[in-house]
């Protein structure tokens, strides 16, 4: 009796895994995927404070200093993890304002902001190289120490 | 009309797979290691062989680049390249056979070979399309797997791994560095930060572990049934954030769910083959170095393996081939070599570790409780869980009625791990709940492709096929004789695939 319990269990279990499967596959858009280009999709993550650092980091020298002022909707923690893992070997720090960024005195600040925030403040000793909007409104200011 | 860069990107996978195949089967020639029937994970040994590879080359000061990295394996494949090219042919001939009959295989078997293979291709254009944007992805193992590639050397006193309390950062640079090292070996072929091909080390995991698993299960279950349990593996719903969502991409759990698995399979094909155990201990060796929770598997595997063999000592005065112990001892070495190196540099303390796990004893009770009631509503609040919550107890029950004379170092190997999951929640010191909460399922995952082997094993005695060894000359097994081609010339061992 178990064996055959056993037996229906696995041919149940394969018929499910067979339905969620088909439901998966059925979302799937293969052509639509053979089309994209994976470079510019990995260059374009979801969110314009992810698309903001893929920028700065192929803006910035590789020898800068460089802090980060995340005025977005991302918490801190990720905000940090993705401008580290991203920008290395940048070790951008994070600071809560262009103030407390310019306290630091790196060569560039990055202020990354939700559309609705204020412009970012000009600390005295940095200016303005390049302001950047992304596909979501996020505007990326970077300044640079003087 | 198909974008060239994902062209590109698809002929890129498939030569990196290539590639780590090939390293796979040379050193399996070199080492004379061949389990008669069972198809080894050539792939992914290859693959971690880049990853050790690299780590070794930090050590020396050996610059990180393709042709310092592919050049020995060149050289040893010119050197053995008599038994290499029979192994190669072998395996290509054995893979025609099979795409020649399945015209001729029943729709059931087909449908699912077809979905099978659906699934790998929607995989591989996921991984090779989606970003690493997840958290632990980000955080730790893409983050070290760029950090080891730009700086070439693993450096765990580097402030790259330093905390930052201000915001609650860390980078558990206590955790194993195979995975990342792996990413950092397509980092090293590719000449780049490649990410597509960084996640893409999923799916090779996957397609290698298929043929494994499937030589294994099939001398068990005949091929039909095994072409269901290997689908079930390829098609795991619980897998397809790791595979296709990407809400688990750049986690090392599914490549650790891959080596729990293979580990398992060889504990299960050295019931009758010694030298599966140096391939189970290898592979437990890959979970070890892979993460955390494969240490713990490694010492049940290692000490159900001696118990197995001291008890066939014990019988027949049966002992274990002093190459299979060195190559076993071997394998073993990298994983002692990490835990030192993190211990030696005095500074780091484990995410884990509880500092003081006696002051929860008088809340053991309760928080044990909280486990379960979490686990417990799994399979009703998330379908894909129903099935396992099934098939554990009831493999169980099925190996208990047939007096485990079959799977008994499976089902202990895996209960044991299974219990020592339960045990680092019971004494977790981070929130209980929302660890929980945000780790179960990857957890869950790690033992999910286990289950499906437990399933296998456990209906074998009474569904299955008798194995060959089992027909010839029942269980008891001394240690067995190679049976593959051995080039007369050369002396090496050839894999011959089973090609069923």
């Amino acid at each position: 009796v178990l064996s055959t319990l056993a037996l229906l269990v696995v041919s149940a279990w394969t018929l499910h895994t067979i339905v969620l499967t088909g439901n998966t596959l059925l979302g799937q858009h293969p052509i639509a995927m053979l089309r994209s280009s994976p470079t510019q999709s990995h260059q374009q993550p979801p969110g314009g404070y992810l698309q903001a650092i893929v920028a700065a980091d192929q803006m910035l020298p590789r020898t800068a200093s460089v802090a980060v002022v995340n005025r977005t909707n991302f918490v801190q923690l990720y905000a940090y993890y993705w401008a580290t893992y991203r920008m290395y070997p940048l070790r951008p720090v994070m600071a809560d304002t262009t103030q407390a960024a310019a306290a630091l005195v790196p060569d560039y600040i990055l202020d990354i902001r939700d559309p609705q925030q204020p412009a970012a403040a000009q600390p005295p000793g940095y200016t303005t190289v390049n302001t950047s909007q992304y596909s979501d409104g996020t505007v990326m200011t970077v300044l640079a120490h003087a | 009309m198909p974008n060239p860069e994902m062209l590109l990107a698809i002929a890129g996978f498939l030569g990196f797979l290539l590639i780590c195949h090939v390293i796979g089967c040379v050193i399996l020639l070199a080492v004379r290691l061949n389990v008669p029937g069972v198809v080894p994970p050539y792939a992914l040994l290859g693959c971690a062989a880049l990853g050790l590879q690299l780590w070794a080359y930090g050590f020396a000061h050996i610059p990180w680049n393709v042709i310092v990295l592919l050049l020995p394996w060149a050289v040893a494949s010119v050197l053995l390249r008599r038994g290499l090219i029979q192994t190669l042919r072998a395996q290509a001939a054995c893979v025609l056979s099979l795409l020649r009959r399945l015209p001729s295989v029943d729709p059931l078997t087909s449908g699912l070979v077809a979905i099978a293979a659906l699934v790998v291709i929607i995989a591989a254009l996921n991984l090779l399309l989606r970003p690493v944007i997840a958290w632990d992805g980000v955080a730790f193992w893409f983050y070290k797997a760029k950090l080891y590639f730009v700086d070439q050397h693993i450096d765990l006193a580097s402030s790259a791994f330093a905390a930052v309390p201000q915001i609650g950062a860390i980078r558990t640079p206590e955790y194993p560095p195979l995975y990342p090292l792996m990413v950092a070996s397509t980092f090293v072929v590719s000449g780049s930060v490649n990410e597509a091909l960084g996640t893409s080390i999923n799916l090779l995991a996957l397609i290698a572990v298929v043929p494994t698993m499937y030589s294994v299960v099939r001398r068990l279950l005949g091929r039909r049934l095994a072409v269901a349990l290997v689908f079930l593996f390829v098609a795991l719903p619980a897998a397809t954030p790791f595979l296709i969502d990407g809400y688990y991409f750049g986690y090392a759990d599914y490549v650790e769910a891959c080596w729990l698995v293979l580990a398992l399979l060889y504990l299960q094909a050295g019931e009758s083959s010694g030298a599966a155990d140096a391939m189970a201990v290898a592979c437990a060796g890959g979970a070890a170095l892979t993460k955390p929770e494969g240490t713990p598997l490694l010492v049940f595997v290692i000490a159900v393996l001696i118990m197995r063999r001291a008890w066939q000592w014990r019988q027949r005065r049966v002992f274990p081939a002093r190459r299979t112990i060195v190559i076993a001892a071997a394998c073993v070495l990298p994983v002692v070599i990490w835990h030192f190196t993190w211990l030696l540099t005095g500074t780091i303390t484990p995410l884990m570790l509880n500092p003081d796990p006696l002051s929860l004893l008088p809340d053991l009770p309760s928080r044990a409780a909280t486990i379960v009631g979490l686990l417990s509503g799994y399979p009703s609040r998330q379908n894909i869980y129903f099935w396992l919550a099934l098939a554990v107890p009831l493999s169980l029950v099925l190996l208990a009625f047939d007096r485990f004379r079959t799977g008994r170092a499976l089902a202990a190997a895996f209960l044991l791990q299974l219990l020592t999951y339960f045990a680092v929640y019971l004494f977790d010191p981070l929130d209980l709940v929302p660890h929980l909460q945000s780790s179960a399922d990857r957890l869950i995952l790690q033992l999910t492709p286990a289950v499906i082997l437990l399933v296998a094993v456990s209906i074998s005695p009474y569904v299955g096929l008798p194995g060959p060894e089992e027909a010839q000359s029942g269980r008891a097994q001394q240690e067995p004789r190679f049976t593959g081609n051995v080039d007369s010339q050369t002396k090496l061992h050839v894999s011959r695939p089973d090609c069923g």
